[in-house]
């Protein structure tokens, strides 16, 4: 009993002396290499702003800073079209194929905004640590966009359904993943029904997002993909996520030897009953957080058991690696490769040099192996040897290099010199500062421009006519940042140009033109010397010019013709023609008006289907952009249907084929869906004499009034649906035909009926646009670094310098060198050592 | 043992580095280098190798077929475009083949998804991520074997992409000269991360500083006049005889996407080609190269049988590609796809693309291993010939 007792004794005592050095750790001010170390991890890189804030704070009060500091809203505003409802995904067959190209190229240029937007707000936030940790998850549940057709909107609101979730519940975040459209969308998982499930998502699911490998069986897989199946999404209800009630398979299922009749949810709660998950998700934390080498089982335990016992508490989790002492250990320094968007961002907010051409940054991580919102797969980016092979650490050194080369501007000029001033210690007088100007949002002109260069940039000139008369000039203008031709050669995939938005502040004198002239100026004739300039749009206020639209005339010796825009010799492109920029907002109509900026075949069934007993058709169209009086719909689904037992037609709407709603008020008589997602479905007669339940006099008068006129526009519709390129396909064709004689019927009783409420005539409108709303200003104008003005950096460096006198370059930028160790050197030096790669 | 000491120790064991680019697998350099040309946005085949004895081209293609006049016949029932006619050299020199109806199963016809699927060997139901001839080349070389394990001279770096070796993208040969990379000396490794980046800076700076100097030392510079593709071609010409090293050089020439008036771009496009590769041939047998190297072409896809209402094409399935080089016994090999077998207007293709990938890499390239061997195809026999090299 003695022996035992003792070997307690020795134990507690044991844990109580390793805890009190742990306690005195934590109390320890922090040198400004931890300081570094932190902020690097837990962001990018250590702007010196944040080094002098953090530099002598005790350890425990650093770590609740970088926690505390976690936001769940970006410190910028996202693109406007992120708050926008869904682009009409599902109807893209049915366009014509320029507007299709035209659908497809706007959703690019949402992903192309997106990312630029991203990378300014990682760049300029006073939080990098919540950049980072949406990062962190959008490497975790990896969708690609390139996987999931161009649907940018899905993917913008998966990143700010990261960005909310991110820092809180595990739990929270999984079941919003499985119901996450983009997820959905990218794994399969919107198709999977229970005749046939669709393991996709929950083999990720298990495999790379919460157990790892190992960690479960193909039944527990099998009987997951069960549980999820009918977890979808809703193409003509904006894109949310719909529960299909139907193809959910709602029999016992058997996961983890646990029966039961589980759902989604129920397997994300199964999944949190292993202690594996904890340890998954640690291990993948620990790594991007601690080192990449395998942690030691009884470290991942002792955080895992934390992050399990707060019930999964993200930030439970973060606190409790920082807090680790393997996460303060020097051996754990530069032992990190940092990614392409690290490297970058990182070195931006370490040095306060924005580059001129900042605008490509998510092209250079694109080439540098990372281009965000486009993993190569749902494993996510292999990160580590991958990021720095011979090549690409080529790259990678070429662009520290050139951080300097593209930096003559003001914006960064004043940090740089200071910077190496700093190297040589003459700090004492630097130059004055030209401050950056604050975001603004004048009335600017906004070009969409890319070039090839060849010895030097192209040079153009803007010009705004109003009539014949210039308003205003840009004069003879460097496009910096082209395609280097000399080096690369030519740009083989359009995808490759490195596209800017070049922003020019316009005085209000020329605000009024009906003509923009862009006029290429250096055009080298030789064969092999490829210098060209590119023109995508120009936008002004709400116009929107495609340069496709423009008159171009160029001096090309073969006068080889060229898509408008692109000028491969010398010439102007004239636009004058502006498109809408604003998704279709119809004003107010005429309450006798029923309008739509678009008529889309939803969905055909044949009328002469022989089954017998359960004969009944439907014809399906969503009217998009529709407008009633004062209502609008961003899309009203409504079926037409037949019963041929009874001969008898109906209107049918479900709740989630319109958006925002199909009605005002859904009559008492309607059914809801008894699943989580409550959907609603109406089947209302309007045959004569047809007293089925649920009759029209049930709804409100305005939506008696919407099927009324629905009804009564049908002949007017149906003939509008004839040139729709659906029935292209023979059976769709066939199909479709079957409802003439029908439609003849219609019109025919319609016209002895009498009219209880008045009815609209329906109209097509032209104003539908597929152009997105690039109006942000926040991509236009260069973010400051870390949040800071030139003028405001250069008072962090010196505070610093003030605190710390002997410090050189290579201590501030350099992973695992502490102030004593690095020699003086320029900036390029510093930035060049390899030991820069890592963090 | 305290807690420290075995974090301590733990670390210390975790020093070993990963396998180094320098110690992996080694063999010497067998001198043999296949050079990749890809025909950028889709070649039309049809028109290339021109079915002229099947009356079904023309009823296919009314505007955009090639008549007698404009063909070079090879046989009975195939000729050659009449752009290619630098070529012909070749052609009874018994060196230059063409492979019938390339391609593979479930075709995608995105220009992207497309390239990307020959690049890394795929096809409609598996895709790959890396390069196609990189596991086998990384496999039979260690990175101090080569100068570099492939270089881009033109367009995407797609074909080479990896997470290993040494390829390197360049489009200019002068460049290598010009290039520095900056000295690495006193970033001791003190850790697996570094250890494995100070070999990756080492596998290039002694890349750059090997392909420099020899590039450097090389007067004899080749300058071919022409466009985009004539410039690559002379960089690889100057890149093979300065006796770079490189396994596998890849150049591009696009515009090969001909919705529209086709006839006129495509002849110009094949004219081009023909020259670059004629140029090829003509600086490399003066400087003994040739017999050590084989260029191949592929594109994303080929181009719909039927002509479209623009004079042009849209985009297709199955094509034929070009092969040559001292050790290619010339020819036709497989079978053209029948023009009364359409799918909704493309042709069949009649061969998988990978026979020929498999070719390259165990008959030409004589590595070790053969990524693609499963698709070895007993109708390329001896297009790769046993003397050459």
């Amino acid at each position: 009993m003695h022996l035992i007792r003792n070997l307690i004794l020795l134990v507690v005592l044991a844990s109580v002396a390793s805890q009190a050095t742990h306690a005195t750790e934590i109390n320890n001010p922090l040198s400004l290499e931890e300081a570094r170390h932190l902020l690097s991890r837990t962001g990018f890189g250590a702007s010196a702003h944040e080094l002098d804030r953090l530099t002598g704070q005790p350890r425990q009060d650093a770590i609740d800073r970088i926690i505390s500091g976690l936001a769940i809203a970006p410190s910028t505003r996202p693109p406007s079209w992120v708050q926008q409802p869904a682009p009409h995904h599902w109807a893209r067959n049915q366009l014509g194929k320029t507007e299709r190209r035209e659908f497809i190229e706007a959703r690019e240029r949402e992903v192309d905004e997106l990312r630029l937007w991203w990378i300014s707000e990682m760049i300029q936030t006073p939080s990098p640590q919540t950049e980072r940790l949406v990062l962190f998850w959008h490497n975790h549940f990896a969708t690609a966009i390139s996987g999931i057709n161009d649907q940018a909107i899905s993917i913008a609101r998966q990143h700010m359904m990261l960005r909310e979730l991110g820092s809180g519940n595990l739990r929270t975040l999984l079941k919003a993943i499985i119901r996450d459209p983009a997820m959905l969308n990218y794994l399969d998982n919107d198709n999977s029904r229970k005749q046939a499930p669709n393991e996709n998502l929950a083999r990720e699911l298990m495999e790379l997002f919460t157990l790892g490998e190992g960690n479960y069986t193909e039944t527990d897989i099998k009987n997951a993909a069960r549980a999820l199946t009918g977890y979808s999404k809703a193409p003509a209800g904006n894109l949310q996520f719909r529960f299909k009630p139907n193809v959910h398979d709602n029999k016992k299922k058997t996961i983890f030897s646990q029966h039961g009749n589980f759902n989604g949810d129920d397997v994300i709660d199964l999944i949190l009953t292993q202690p594996a998950t904890a340890e998954f998700i640690a291990r993948k934390f620990w790594k991007v957080l601690v080192t990449e080498q395998p942690p030691s089982t009884h470290a991942i335990r002792t955080v895992a058991n934390k992050f399990r016992n707060s019930d999964y508490d993200i930030k439970t989790l973060y606190a409790a690696i920082l807090q680790s002492d393997e996460f303060w250990d020097p051996h754990n320094r530069a032992s990190i490769v940092k990614s392409p968007v690290d490297l970058t961002v990182g070195t931006i907010r370490s040095t306060g040099i924005v580059p001129q051409t900042w605008q490509l940054l998510p092209a250079v991580t694109d080439q540098l192996g990372q281009e965000l919102f486009d993993p190569p797969n749902v494993a996510g980016w292999p990160g580590g040897q991958a990021w720095v092979t011979p090549g690409r650490l080529l790259n990678r050194l070429e662009w520290l290099r050139s951080l300097q080369d593209t930096c003559d501007g003001s914006s960064c000029q004043p940090s740089m010199r200071s910077m190496n001033a700093m190297s040589m210690q003459a700090n004492s007088n630097s130059n004055t500062t030209t401050e950056v100007p604050a975001t603004s949002m004048p009335a600017n002109l906004v070009l969409r421009m890319s070039s090839e260069e060849f010895d030097g940039p192209v040079q153009y000139k803007v010009t705004l006519l109003l009539g014949d008369m210039i308003v205003w000039s840009s004069g003879e203008t460097p496009l910096y940042g082209g395609f280097d031709t000399n080096r690369f050669g030519r740009v083989t995939n359009p995808k490759q140009l490195p596209w800017q938005n070049i922003s020019f502040s316009l005085p209000k004198s020329a605000e009024k033109f009906n003509t923009i002239e862009i006029e290429y100026l250096n055009d080298l004739s030789k064969p092999g010397r490829e210098r060209n300039l590119y023109i995508d749009w120009v936008s002004f206020k709400d116009k929107f010019f495609n340069s496709d639209d423009g008159r171009q005339t160029n001096h090309c010796k073969n006068r080889k013709r060229s898509r408008g825009g692109t000028l491969l010799c010398n010439g102007k492109l004239r636009l004058t023609k502006p498109s809408a920029s604003t998704p279709a907002t119809p004003g107010p109509t005429n309450q006798n008006q029923l309008s739509a900026s678009g008529v889309y075949i939803w969905g055909v069934q044949n009328t002469n289907q022989t089954k017998s007993g359960k004969g009944s058709a439907a014809l399906m169209y969503t009217l998009v952009d529709a407008a009633l009086g004062d209502r609008q719909w961003h899309s009203l689904t409504v079926q037409y249907r037949y019963k041929k037992s009874t001969g008898k037609y109906s209107l049918r709407f479900n709740s989630y084929e319109c958006w925002p709603d199909c009605f005002e008020q859904w009559p008492p008589c309607s059914r809801t869906s008894k699943d989580e997602s409550r959907t609603r479905s109406v089947d209302i007669p309007m045959s004569p004499a047809d007293n089925t339940k649920c009759p029209l006099t049930e709804l409100a008068v305005s939506d008696q009034h919407l099927l009324n006129s629905l009804w009564k526009n049908l002949p007017v519709i149906y003939e509008l649906g004839k040139s729709n390129r659906k029935l292209d396909r023979t059976k769709v064709k066939q199909a479709y035909d079957s409802w003439s004689p029908h439609i003849e019927k219609i019109t025919r009783f319609q016209s002895t009926t009498r009219d209880h409420v008045s009815v609209a005539e329906f109209s097509l409108r032209n104003d539908s646009s597929t152009q997105p709303d690039l109006k942000n200003a926040a991509i236009y104008t260069a973010p400051l670094a870390a949040g800071r003005t030139a003028k405001q950096t250069l008072t962090d460096q010196r505070r610093l310098l003030a605190g710390n006198a002997d410090i050189t370059l290579g201590a501030l930028l350099l992973p695992g060198t502490s102030a004593n160790q690095q020699s003086n050197s320029s900036l390029q030096d510093v930035l060049s050592n390899l030991a820069f790669q890592l963090k | 043992m305290n807690r420290r000491k075995l974090l301590q120790l733990m670390s210390g064991a975790a020093l070993i580095p990963v396998l180094p680019y320098s110690l992996s697998r080694a063999s010497a350099f067998n001198g043999r280098r296949v050079i990749l040309l890809e025909l950028s946005g889709a070649n039309d085949g049809l028109n290339t190798l021109v079915p002229y004895s099947d009356q079904r081209y023309y009823e296919l293609r009314p505007t955009i077929g090639l008549t007698t006049n404009k063909l070079i016949s090879l046989d009975q029932e195939f000729a050659l475009h009449n752009s290619l006619q630098k070529l012909m050299p070749l052609w009874e020199a018994g060196q230059f083949a063409m492979v019938h109806g390339l391609g593979y199963p479930s075709p995608n016809r995105s220009h992207f998804k497309s390239i990307a699927l020959w690049e890394t060997g795929g096809d409609g139901h598996t895709s790959k991520r890396q390069g196609w001839m990189t596991h086998d080349i990384e496999h039979a070389y260690a990175s101090n074997e080569v100068d570099a394990h492939g270089i881009v001279l033109g367009g995407g770096m797609g074909i080479f992409s990896s997470a290993e070796g040494n390829w390197l993208s360049m489009s200019s040969a002068d460049q290598f000269a010009d290039l520095k990379t900056p000295a690495f000396s006193g970033t001791p490794a003190t850790n697996p991360a570094m250890a494995m980046l100070l070999d990756s800076a080492q596998v290039l700076q002694s890349s750059l500083n090997r392909i420099s100097n020899k590039i450097k030392n090389n007067r004899k510079r080749a300058q071919l006049r022409g466009g985009a593709l004539s410039q690559q071609m002379a960089h690889a010409i100057n890149i093979i005889n300065s006796d770079v090293n490189a396994p596998v050089i890849k150049l591009s020439l696009g515009g090969f996407d001909t919705h529209e008036n086709q006839l006129g771009r495509h002849q110009a496009l094949l004219k081009h080609a023909a020259n670059a590769i004629a140029a090829l041939h003509k600086e490399l047998k003066i400087s003994g190269q040739w017999d050590n190297t084989v260029l191949v072409t592929y594109s994303e896809f080929g181009r719909r049988a039927f002509e479209n209402k623009s004079g042009g094409t849209d985009h297709g399935t199955a094509a034929a590609h070009m092969i040559t080089g001292g050790g290619i016994k010339g020819g036709l090999y497989g079978n053209a796809p029948d023009l009364g077998a359409l799918v909704d207007g493309d042709l069949q293709h009649t061969m998988d693309y990978r026979a020929v990938y498999s070719r390259v890499l165990a008959d030409w390239l004589q590595l070790p291993t053969d990524s693609f061997s499963a698709f070895a195809d007993h109708r390329l026999d001896g297009l790769i010939q046993e003397s050459a090299g």
